[in-house]
């Protein structure tokens, strides 16, 4: 991506974000709880939801890149696998800090056994996992390899998950923007909506960025190898 | 040579190498007893004679079973990068995939010989009389353990090859076997509790499809794991 998009990417989401926080402290109308009094904590659902999203949408760049990188051996599949799986990391652990936040005054309890919630867990240490094996990799090539089969191996593994983890039956909200449901304020499906593409923007952004820096980085590698070898890289 | 065929002679060799002297059973089977005793001393007398065995059995035997099943993981793999082994391995003209399946098969041995000294050992701490019920226990045992071993011996390959990730192979194998575990602690259960195996019709279909989809990705992914 040309310097030029990535400056207008960057500023959009900067205010795009700037616009999802006022939506989703200002614009929105304060939901009620099922008792009809007024429930302000239930704002935290237009940074947890795009969250997850965010996350999801990185798992969707982090398999792209992942096969892309096997069938092909090409570095930018790499670099965008990489900064995926990092920028996942970072929204899932967004989910599970602001989940528990809004569960404990809501369900008395900050955790419990629900699908979602499991899930989110599971994929956050695979994630975390899959970080891990780059870090100690003792080749790049090598921990590339091993990510991008743990990157291939995760999303048939999370569906799975998610089929074990939802007999289990839970409390957890369901999706209701979309499918058929008392309608919902045309407020709150908007806030939801601009909340849901900035969280989008951002997270894209910082996929480019990262992958942006782990170039950097391996050309600098490359030009002290080639310095301390006395051949030009 | 079939494939299968090159496979069993791996699985053969890596069991013959374990008979004559190898440690991976002994480790495996003393971490596995540690970890059930570390349960019994945790739980206390107390815990202990509130839940019945179905509720206490399952959680105890599987993550026990889990952990002391990654030594036999590695060990399968650790045995190759001896002398440069993985390399004769790997020039040999058998589909590659033959060297999982057969280490995968050597790896499934260990973890059945495991469980047949590790689940009596907890029927009796734990007070569950296990004869009548062996033949659904049998079949959820060997279920089980084959789609841990699955997983388990894929990412042993991973993490073999990494040197220093040793953690790292519990790490992965938790989240990947995660349906696998789930699954295991219902049938477990069931079949401890001397209920019909066609209740937790749903929780073997599901252990027999992660086996089934886990294998198939082992066994295409398998070859970028062993380049150099």
């Amino acid at each position: 991506m040309s310097r030029r998009v990535t400056e207008i990417l960057a500023a959009v989401s900067l205010l795009g974000m700037f616009l999802a926080v006022w939506m989703a402290l200002q614009y929105v109308p304060t939901a009620l709880a099922a008792d009809g009094e007024p429930n302000p904590v239930q704002r935290i659902f237009y940074v947890h939801v795009p969250s997850a999203l965010t996350a999801f949408y990185a798992v969707g760049v982090l398999f792209v890149g992942s096969v892309g990188y096997l069938l092909t051996r090409r570095r930018g599949f790499d670099l965008a696998a990489l900064a995926a799986t990092e920028t996942s990391l970072l929204f899932c652990s967004i989910v599970l800090i602001t989940g528990p936040i809004w569960a404990k005054p809501e369900w008395g309890r900050a955790w419990t056994w629900e699908p979602r919630l499991n899930l989110t867990a599971v994929l956050w240490l695979l994630l975390l996992g899959m970080v891990l094996v780059r870090r100690v990799s003792a080749h790049r090539d090598e921990g590339a390899r091993f990510a991008s089969v743990l990157g291939i191996l995760a999303l048939p593994v999370v569906y799975l998950v998610y089929t074990a983890v939802e007999r289990w039956g839970g409390l957890h909200p369901k999706p209701t923007i979309g499918r058929d449901a008392p309608s919902h304020d045309p407020r709150i499906t908007l806030g939801f909506g601009i909340c849901t593409l900035a969280f989008l923007l951002f997270g894209t952004l910082l996929i480019v960025l990262r992958a942006r820096l782990a170039a950097l980085e391996e050309r600098i590698g490359n030009l002290a190898a080639g310095a301390a070898t006395g051949v030009a890289p | 040579m079939s494939m299968l065929r090159a496979a069993y002679l791996i699985a053969r060799k890596d069991l013959r190498i374990e008979v004559r002297g190898g440690d991976a059973l002994a480790l495996m089977g003393a971490l596995a007893l540690a970890t059930v005793f570390a349960f019994a001393f945790t739980l206390g007398e107390r815990t202990m004679n509130t839940l019945a065995p179905e509720r206490l059995i399952p959680p105890v035997l599987w993550t026990a079973l889990a952990f002391a099943s990654l030594v036999g993981f590695r060990q399968g793999w650790a045995h190759e990068a001896e002398h440069d082994a993985l390399s004769g391995l790997r020039l040999a003209p058998v589909d590659r995939s033959a060297i999982y399946l057969g280490k995968l098969a050597a790896a499934l041995v260990l973890v059945l010989v495991l469980e047949a000294i590790l689940v009596p050992v907890s029927g009796v701490i734990f007070g569950a009389d296990l004869i009548p019920i062996a033949g659904p226990l049998t079949l959820v045992l060997l279920l089980h353990s084959y789609g841990l071993c699955a997983a388990g011996t894929f990412l042993g390959a991973l993490v073999n090859r990494l040197g220093r990730g040793e953690s790292l192979a519990a790490i992965l194998l938790l989240p990947v076997a995660v349906p696998i575990l789930i699954s295991a602690g219902k049938c477990t259960s069931a079949a401890l509790a001397g209920r019909p195996l066609g209740e937790v019709r749903f929780w073997m279909v599901l252990a027999g499809c992660f086996a089934a989809v886990i294998t198939a990705l082992a066994v295409v992914l398998f070859e970028p794991l062993l380049e150099e």
